[in-house]
């Protein structure tokens, strides 16, 4: 809680909470696309990410006399996020009709082999199931330490490294199982 | 023996690795290296977590969301903390209207069917702060308030043409949720809306709609409600078929039950 961004962000919600409502843009248009991100890769849909990024914000905005700083707002944000695209998958009961394509994607060193297991990768991670596919994303792509995912996902932190050791499990049995055929075709 | 011995160490070892990767300090680091060391299947297997990790973290983190995000966000903020009368963003068309005629028709089979003692005032709309597809999913008042009257109509048997008197009949609470307090308002006896959203899961569940009624509890669970909430969500699951799940809630319970420094000594191996 010791950044520059953070002490900006505590900055900015003191702002908020003092009555002054614009300053939350700066909030938002600070943490968007980390907020995003992690809604469209929860949720595999980019019109769904764009609903659930909209309503982290607001129900953000609504509970932001509750933020204690005890963590980053940047954590406080995925949270929120989180645990409500958990609920949403949960409450759909539905999986991600198309995949992520990932063109956002950073430029691999890796060639189109790259590209393709990037792509089913993406593809892996969408299939699991929510609280696995959470736990991927905050440990791997938000880098949070354990006892920061227990947090987020409000869930004992013993839960929180099975729910990472299945998804792992899960996530190398379906690359292999795709790796497979290949194989099997090449001569 | 030996292999058995060999196998728990092994598993053992993997959990400590697993941990390590992950940049947590682990007590048994000493050790880990040691049968790294000696174990080449171990050694295999770290090389692909690693090789798993990485891959994982070339992935985007970030997106980029749609243009105008931050303008339709700070529209919805304002439409929540505008007065009545004057909220810059409003439903779409088609779902005013859907509500509308769900309202209409409910009270007419209320009118027509019910014939409560006292005037009925038909539950009113609840204020649209909340993307009609998130609350679709997750927080089901609006459905449920036009809902209510419907239901009652249907469990209650038409009169007969000879005025008889009703019999006293159950009055439901009203299922309206509250908004949460906004920033810089005056403090006001803010309560958890946990207990409403479970009242909404169990009329639900009564119901047979197990979807609305998972999303009822589960709301009820994020929203700080008991362990009871957090069972209640379990039960639906079960009832889904959803066994994996259901256990997933239920071990949460007995977790949060758990000494988490004793549970740590439990596990480690």
């Amino acid at each position: 809680m010791d950044r520059p961004a953070d002490i900006a962000d505590l900055e900015t919600v003191r702002r908020c909470l003092a009555g002054q409502r614009e300053a939350f843009a700066e909030i938002v248009a600070r943490h968007q696309r980390v907020v995003y991100g992690v809604a469209l890769r929860m949720l595999g849909d980019r019109d769904q990410a764009d609903d659930a990024a909209q309503e982290t914000f607001v129900r953000a905005y609504s509970r932001l006399s509750s933020f204690r700083g005890d963590s980053s707002l940047r954590a406080w944000l995925i949270q929120i996020a989180t645990r409500m695209c958990i609920d949403l998958l949960r409450a759909r009961r539905r999986r991600p009709e198309v995949a992520l394509d990932d063109a956002d994607a950073p430029a691999s060193p890796a060639g189109d082999d790259g590209v393709t297991t990037r792509h089913s990768l993406a593809r892996a991670i969408a299939d699991l199931p929510p609280h696995y596919k959470a736990a991927i994303i905050l440990r791997h792509l938000q880098h949070m330490s354990y006892a920061d995912m227990a947090r987020t996902l409000g869930i004992p932190l013993p839960t929180v490294k099975t729910h990472l050791r299945r998804a792992r499990q899960t996530l190398r049995a379906r690359m292999e199982d795709e790796a497979a055929p290949a194989e099997e075709i090449s001569p | 023996m030996n292999a058995l011995r060999r196998q728990l160490e092994c598993r053992a070892v993997r959990s400590a690795i697993e941990a390590c990767l992950d940049g947590e300090a682990s007590p048994h680091a000493g050790r880990v290296a040691a049968h790294l060391e000696r174990c080449p299947g171990c050694r295999a297997w770290a090389a692909a977590l690693a090789a798993q990790a990485r891959a994982i973290a070339a992935l985007p983190a970030e997106a980029e969301p749609p243009v105008g995000f931050v303008g339709r966000v700070m529209e919805r903020i304002e439409a929540v903390s505008a007065p009545a009368g004057r909220r810059a963003w409003r439903p779409s068309l088609v779902a005013v209207s859907g509500a509308a005629a769900g309202v209409l028709a409910a009270v007419a089979l209320w009118v027509s069917f019910v014939r409560p003692p006292a005037p009925v005032t038909p539950a009113a709309p609840v204020p649209v702060q909340t993307s009609p597809r998130i609350a679709q999913a997750l927080k089901p008042q609006v459905e449920s308030a036009t809902r209510q009257p419907r239901i009652a109509a249907a469990a209650t048997v038409p009169e007969p043409a000879a005025k008889i008197a009703p019999p006293a009949r159950r009055v439901r609470p009203k299922r309206r949720l509250t908004a949460p307090p906004l920033p810089g308002a005056t403090a006001t006896a803010a309560s958890s809306p946990a207990p409403q959203y479970r009242e909404t899961g169990r009329s639900y569940e009564s119901e047979g709609d197990l979807e609305q009624a998972l999303a009822a509890y589960a709301a009820a669970r994020d929203e700080g409600g008991s362990q009871m909430a957090r069972l209640d969500v379990a039960r639906v699951y079960e009832k889904s078929g959803y066994t994996a799940q259901a256990l997933d809630e239920l071990v949460q319970v007995a977790f949060s039950e758990v000494d988490e420094k004793r549970w740590e000594t439990l596990t480690v191996q």
